[in-house]
């Protein structure tokens, strides 16, 4: 396994952590991990253990074997401890549709811990200006949009401004603003605690990523930065113009990420594992879905990485069975 | 983050029970159970406002009516609505946030899973309770803001506090236990829903005795103003039980909870402790019942052997005299002195209660052996031990108010909580801080014998002494007792009063607390009334009508001292007693022991919380009542008074101070001429007599009126029947049933076995004795009763009588009361009577020159046993002075007729023959002449009253068949009961509830009815009683069959009897309805191996004989079989009928008998019936 030093003191710590679901699917397997403050991302195809690894780290899930610990509390043996410290926003998130959207983040906030009247206000007040839903912060759930729900997600997993936020897919759903917003709150925020975000827009992890993992298969194959993961994709993005005869056949051949018709033809960008097609031109700067993709490229793994991407959502959710 | 664990847990706990409640607000479910939790119980505490208010204020079926006490009843509705509730808020917390996708983000906060848990269930159980506090406020804010009466407050915050929010918890605990455990919500949803029903079905099944420790509703039991109570102390620690068992089931439903969590075995382990304890706390509670209930078996078992082991003898107490100290609440302390009579032996038994300890017992001043268990008091008399001994007796302590009416045949502890039977209340006696009233039943004095029997004069006739008792009550209390209460200087502090009764008493009971006083000398009678100073509004409401009240009680008490039956005591106090103080007693006669020797008991959801008010404001009311406002008043209270159902009638309670509370019954010396019944009977007739003489009135009371579920709906109609003693009275409308009847002929009043069904065999007893009785006052007349009554109680007083000491009495005021009534109480026989044709002849007008009119008419008796009866008629013009008269009674010997006759101004356009008892059981209408009879007929002389006739009817117009004679009966085919199809099943018919009337149903109304049913109607054949018997239309399966056994084979002509169904206004009414429809019968002859149809359309027939053709018949049995097979709506069998052509020939009003039924009815046949 790859990986690089995390910055600053640990927050997040696994080791050999790893979950086995009762028909005997693996989910996680020796997963080791330290985080310290900053946006981690958490990147891997369906069924990665994305998810798994967050329940885990939630203690919403006990794992099968290893250790994880958060804020230096053991995830199975100081659960309340651990959910002292935590925010969570799960991949689905639906609140309580007869309430309203200040009440359900007022609710939660209380049990959090969140006791003091006046601060939790200040602090509601704060978090639904945060995510742009003060303007319907008396408006019930089930009159909210999608969209909105899911900003009252993000804001419920803040608002009692924890250590760690871990973050399930956050941006689905949203629209490119409120997703550029996002990334916004969640690059500020992670200036001064521990967010660990999965999701399979890798665009989403922005700028202050500071750290991303690639899970695959239950291990973790990359820890790094995104520079790091920009770096071994060079040489294995590619840019090529070709007629539309040809590009049909690279298309075939290669894993393409984007297609531009051109005066001459059509230029395709694509990944490889092996060799560059003939023609075309290695890419210097690789954007970060082309730095995935072509990581998991090499591994073979490059279907199940666009399933992902297109399918948008991201890994298997454990269910209450599982545990 | 940095507070203490506790504040931050309570902190979650608060916000997971904030959120819960939101939710459960929002909830459509939530509204809807909480609209009919309020608005059922709301509607029906309205509706009995406005019956309490409005309808029968001033009636008294107060006894269950009042709003006052509405909150058992309304609080058990909500209480099922309100647990439905919870159960449909709790079964899917966790299964709402799922499908809210708000798990996850509940799961990963850090309250635990029993705080997450509990927080919640206290969210749903808080806001199901406060629609019971709803309900509360609106029934409390309705009565205030409307003025009317509001439910009694503490059994509202009983019910509010004690009764349902430990039950929700507990619920709620379950349910989320379930929900854990089972995790589908249906199946959830269906478990607990199941838990519920077997909750009210135990609650409507397991007796009291079992269901308060089980159940513990405080508000079932505590509904009254003098005895206000929250709850007591097991049905708070029943309560502590459920709230322990229900936090367990929340910490066990914790540990099980699929949400990651540590130290699950400990939760577990705590729960399992807890649910342990709660268990253990009603198992407790329901151990204490099993010792109580143990205790109470081993009392009656010492008691009824102690009973054998006497032989029935008892020692005779004389005189009673001594002091009494009650400390309500906390001790009784008696220091008394009890001169005896022994009747052999070498001991005294005494019943005397085992909460009271002996400190000190003499006999003839001197220390003497005695043994005090299970309330049996056994002393031994010193040797030679006189006539009389005295025996001095000290004794403290709390009495045991459960040790009463061991031998009672109901006990409130058999029924369930909400049973119309404890509205007679639960406890024998009170001993409170409040309120006091030890009554005899629980022996808190000396009482001879064992303490069973007592009830019934036939075991052990009523004990009579004299007394002269001191009581010393706390300052400001006031005391009843038997007889005028004088004061006597005491210590300060203490208030002491005397009780010397002027006459002999058969019992000393004594009712303390702060009562409001008001009182008056009526003719050297010291009349007072005692109310709890909360039920005084009445006294302000009828204090305009005070000497009203007065003269008429002078006029009464005057009138009997003028007969020569006066008052025996110096007072007669009317006090108020609480609800829960039982009115009846021991026994199988269940007889109520709300009067006293000089005493009658109000209770207080009768007169004193009664509202009257609606009875004058309504103007116009009072202007068609009889006098002005006041004696508009007095008829009022004094109707109200007397008409109560519940034992407390002031007419008959009064009586008893004239007559039974002097001298009693006892049994025959000779056993062999009559059962234990004897005494009973002669009691009751007796008492009937004296009821009716004083007060000219009568009353009546069976708690076994109460004992089924239609008892609140019975009393409403004798309500409204209520007329004094009439034909409608209420003994009439109970006792005058098939049943009823049916044991009045089986057996004798003295061989009367009350064991089985003894709410029957106490109707017969009180409806053969009323009629006894008022044969003696119709015949005696008022001073002939009088002085019957008084010869007996001048010779018996302090003693007892028997049946010759009963006829001895009547010998000495020359009266042969064997002849006038016939031996009534060994022979089970009744008269039979049949009428003659009535004749109505003008004779000559009177010395005014007004016209006279003449009616006769015969009567024989066509039975052995003498019997008597009364004419009543209607003459005058319709509606105006026309009011029924009675002829004197008509004494008819057995197989003897008479000829009764009386003399009107006008020819009477109405005329029945009422027998006091007779196989006729109703009386008969004799059809008038329909024109007036325009001259004088000279030949006939003025007659009035009877005398010998030699009229017979005349013979049967042939072999006439019954359906009340031995050759009818009905058959079911087997093919209706073989097979076992759901079709079948589907249209059997309901089993009918009414009695058995001489072996058939008694009809019920119910015209689809597919049993033969027996139906008295005028227009059928009968010779004493019309009926038929009649079903539904059928398959053919269910059959009426009338055997006739023909002296000789021939031609033989079948009659088919008809009657009309249904009234006049009846068949106007529906003419044309599926349900009156006759159609053509299925009728077969059944003959040696031949069966023949015959055919008969009973759409056409007429009313009476139906000639049905001629048949060659052989000699011997032939069945006419009539089966419900029809195309009209039902079967009538009546009577069939069979005549030989000679009979035909012979009979020269055979044919002219049919041919006079067809055109004017069988009333022209009315001698014959």
């Amino acid at each position: 396994m790859e990986s690089s030093p995390a910055a600053g003191a640990a927050m997040i710590e696994a080791e050999g952590l790893g979950h086995t679901y009762k028909g005997g699917h693996v989910a996680l397997e020796g997963v080791d991990l330290t985080l310290g403050t900053g946006l981690y991302g958490l990147l891997g195809p369906n069924g990665a253990g994305k998810s798994t690894l967050m329940r885990i780290i939630c203690t919403l899930l006990v794992p099968s074997s290893g250790t994880a610990r958060v804020c230096g509390h053991d995830v199975t043996r100081e659960r309340r401890e651990v959910r002292e410290q935590i925010g969570y926003l799960p991949q689905e998130f639906g609140a309580w549709r007869n309430h309203r959207a200040e009440e359900v983040l007022d609710t939660l906030a209380r049990l959090s811990g969140l006791a003091n009247k006046k601060e939790r206000r200040r602090r509601v007040a704060e978090t639904l200006e945060l995510v742009g839903l003060d303007e319907v912060a008396d408006r019930k759930v089930k009159k909210l949009s999608g969209g909105m729900v899911r900003r009252l997600g993000v804001a419920q997993a803040m608002v009692h401004e924890p250590r760690v936020l871990i973050v399930d897919e956050p941006t689905v759903g949203l629209d490119p603003e409120e997703r550029m917003r996002f990334r916004q709150v969640m690059g500020r925020l992670g200036r001064d605690r521990t967010i660990l975000l999965s999701t399979h827009i890798v665009a989403d992890l922005g700028g202050g990523c500071s750290e991303i993992a690639l899970l695959d298969g239950g291990r973790i194959e990359f820890q790094g930065t995104p520079d790091d993961l920009l770096q071994r994709a060079v040489g294995r993005v590619f840019e090529i113009t070709a007629d539309a005869q040809a590009a049909e056949r690279l298309e075939g051949d290669y894993e393409i990420v984007s297609r531009t018709p051109s005066d001459e033809g059509v230029t395709l960008r694509g990944v490889t594992g092996n060799g560059l097609p003939e023609g075309a031109t290695p890419v210097d700067a690789p954007t970060l879905e082309e730095g995935y993709l072509a990581f998991m490229a090499v591994r073979g793994r490059t279907d199940a990485a666009r399933e992902g991407q297109e399918e948008g959502g991201g890994g298997a959710v454990a269910t209450e069975d599982d545990a | 983050m940095t507070r203490a664990p506790t504040t931050r847990a309570t902190a979650l706990a608060l916000a997971a029970a904030l959120a819960e409640m939101r939710s459960a607000r929002r909830l459509a479910r939530t509204w809807l159970f909480t609209a009919i939790a309020v608005g059922l119980p709301s509607s029906f505490f309205l509706f009995r406002t406005i019956e309490h208010e409005a309808v029968f204020g001033a009636g008294p079926l107060n006894v269950t009516a009042s709003p006052r006490y509405a909150m058992p009843a309304a609080g058990f509705l909500a209480l099922v609505a309100l647990l439905a509730c919870t159960l449909f808020l709790a079964f899917d917390m966790r299964g709402r946030d799922r499908r809210e996708r708000m798990m996850d983000v509940l799961d990963a906060r850090p309250a635990s899973n029993f705080t997450l848990l509990a927080a919640r269930l206290g969210g749903v159980v808080v806001t199901v309770w406060l629609s019971a506090l709803l309900l509360v406020v609106l029934m409390l804010g309705f009565a205030l803001a409307a003025s009317t009466t509001p439910v009694e407050p503490l059994s509202a915050l009983a019910f509010v506090f004690v009764d349902t929010l430990p039950l929700f918890v507990f619920f709620g605990a379950l349910v989320v236990l379930l929900a854990t455990a089972l995790g589908n919500r249906w199946l959830v949803a269906a478990v607990a829903l199941a838990l519920l029903g077997a909750w009210v079905w135990a609650l409507g099944n397991v007796p009291l005795r079992f269901a308060r420790p089980l159940f513990g509703h405080a508000g079932f039991y505590y509904n009254s103003d003098i005895l206000p109570r929250f709850a007591d102390l097991p049905a708070l620690l029943h309560r502590a039980s459920l709230l322990l068992a229900g936090t367990g089931l929340v910490a066990l439903a914790a540990a099980l909870h699929p949400r990651p969590a540590q130290h699950r075995g400990r939760t577990a382990a705590i729960g399992v402790a807890l649910v342990a304890a709660g268990a253990a706390g009603i198992g407790a509670l329901a151990w204490q019942a099993v010792a109580a209930e143990d205790q109470l078996e081993r009392w009656r078992a010492s008691h009824t052997a102690a009973q054998e082991r006497s032989g029935g003898q008892r020692p005779d107490i004389e005189h009673m005299a001594g002091e009494i100290d009650i400390a309500p609440g906390d001790a009784l302390t008696l220091d008394i002195a009890v001169r005896v009579a022994p009747t052999g032996g070498e001991s005294l038994l005494f019943s005397f209660n085992p909460g009271l300890a002996i400190s000190e017992l003499l006999v003839g001043g001197r220390p003497a052996s005695y043994q005090h268990e299970d309330g049996l008091l056994e002393v031994d008399l010193p040797p030679q031990a006189g006539e009389s001994v005295t025996m001095s007796l000290r004794a403290q302590g709390a009495p045991l108010v459960r040790f009463a009416y061991l031998d009672a045949n109901q006990s409130p502890l058999d029924r369930v909580a909400l049973d119309e039977f404890n509205a007679l209340g639960l406890e024998a006696a009170i001993f409170d801080s409040r309120y006091v009233a030890l009554m005899p039943a629980i022996c808190w004095l000396p009482a001879a014998g064992a303490n069973v029997g007592g009830d019934d004069p036939g075991i052990a006739p009523r004990d009579f002494f004299t007394a002269d008792i001191e009581v010393r009550v706390p300052q400001g209390w006031l005391v009843a007792g038997p007889g005028r209460r004088e004061a006597v200087a005491g210590a300060t502090g203490e208030t002491r009063f005397r009780f010397q009764p002027a006459a002999p008493v058969p019992a000393f009971a004594l009712l303390a607390s702060r009562f409001e006083r008001r009182a008056a000398q009526v003719a050297g009678v010291e009349l007072e009334l005692l109310l709890s100073p909360k039920h005084v509004s009445n006294l302000a409401f009828f204090q305009d009508a005070a000497s009203q009240i007065v003269e008429r009680a002078e006029e009464l008490l005057g009138a009997a001292r003028r007969v020569g039956l006066a008052y025996p005591y110096r007072a007669f106090s009317l006090v108020e007693v609480p609800t829960t103080l039982r009115a009846y007693g021991g026994g199988w006669r269940l007889d109520t022991v709300r009067s006293l020797p000089g005493m009658l008991l109000l209770r207080e959801q009768g007169f004193p919380t009664a509202v009257f008010d609606s009875r004058f404001a309504d103007d116009k009311r009072l202007e068609h009542a009889q006098g002005d406002v006041a004696s508009v008043k007095l008829k009022v209270v004094e109707d109200y008074l007397n008409d109560d159902l519940t034992g407390g009638a002031l007419a008959p309670a009064a009586a008893r101070n004239f007559l039974l509370f002097q001298t009693g019954a006892k049994p025959a010396a000779d056993a062999s001429t009559g059962g234990n019944m004897e005494a009973a009977a002669l009691e009751v007739v007796v008492h009937e007599l004296a009821t009716l003489l004083l007060a000219g009135r009568a009353g009546y009371f069976s708690a076994y009126l109460f004992t089924d579920a239609s008892a609140f709906g019975r009393m409403l109609e004798l309500q409204w029947d209520f007329d004094g003693g009439g034909f409608g009275s209420p003994l009439h409308r109970v006792a005058n049933r098939p049943a009823v009847w049916d044991r009045a002929l089986g057996a004798p009043l003295a061989a009367l076995d009350p064991r089985a069904d003894p709410g029957t065999a106490l109707n017969v007893l009180a409806f053969k004795g009323r009629a006894v009785a008022r044969t003696l006052l119709d015949a005696l007349g008022r001073q002939g009763a009088a002085a019957l009554l008084a010869q007996l109680r001048e010779r018996h007083r302090g003693g007892h009588f028997d049946f010759a000491d009963f006829n001895a009495a009547g010998a000495a005021i020359g009266v042969d009361l064997d002849l006038l009534l016939g031996d009534w109480l060994h022979d089970a026989q009744l008269p039979g009577f049949l009428a003659s044709p009535v004749a109505v002849t003008r004779i000559a007008d009177d010395d005014r020159g007004r016209p006279r009119y003449q009616t006769r008419l015969h009567i024989r008796n066509d039975e052995p046993a003498p019997g008597a009866l009364r004419l009543r008629y209607i003459a005058g013009k319709r509606g105006w002075g026309g009011g029924w008269r009675s002829t004197d009674p008509v004494r008819i010997a057995g197989n003897t007729s008479v000829e009764v006759g009386f003399v009107t101004r006008s020819p009477p356009f109405d005329l029945l023959v009422a027998p006091y008892m007779a196989l006729n059981r109703r009386a008969l209408e004799i059809p008038l002449p329909k024109t007036r009879p325009a001259r004088e007929d000279a030949g006939v002389e003025q007659f009035v009253g009877q005398r010998p006739s030699d009229w017979r009817p005349d013979p049967l117009p042939g072999i006439v068949v019954d359906d009340l004679d031995p050759g009818f009966a009905v058959e079911r085919s087997e093919a209706q009961t073989a097979g076992f199809r759901l079709a079948a099943i589907a249209s059997a018919p309901f089993e009918p509830q009414g009695d058995l009337d001489q072996g058939l149903p008694e009809y019920q109304h119910d015209q689809r009815s597919a049993f033969w049913q027996r139906q008295e109607l005028g227009t059928s054949w009968g010779k004493y009683r019309r009926t038929v018997a009649r079903a539904a239309a059928g398959d053919g399966g269910r059959r009426a069959v009338f055997t006739a056994n023909l002296p000789s084979a021939g031609n033989w002509r079948l009659g088919y009897h008809m009657a009309v169904p249904h009234s006049r206004w009846w068949r106007k009414k529906r003419r044309g309805s599926p349900f009156d429809n006759q159609s053509s019968y299925d009728i077969a002859l059944e003959f040696g191996d031949e069966r023949r149809a015959v055919e008969f359309d009973a759409q056409a027939a007429e009313t009476g004989w139906n000639e049905l053709g001629a048949f060659q018949l052989p000699a011997g049995a032939v069945r006419v079989v009539v089966s419900n097979r029809t195309e009209g709506a039902f079967v009538i069998a009546d009577a069939i009928r069979w005549r030989s052509k000679a009979m035909v020939e012979t009979s020269a009003g055979g044919n002219k008998l049919a041919n006079a039924t067809a055109a004017g009815g069988p009333g022209t046949e009315q001698w014959r019936k």
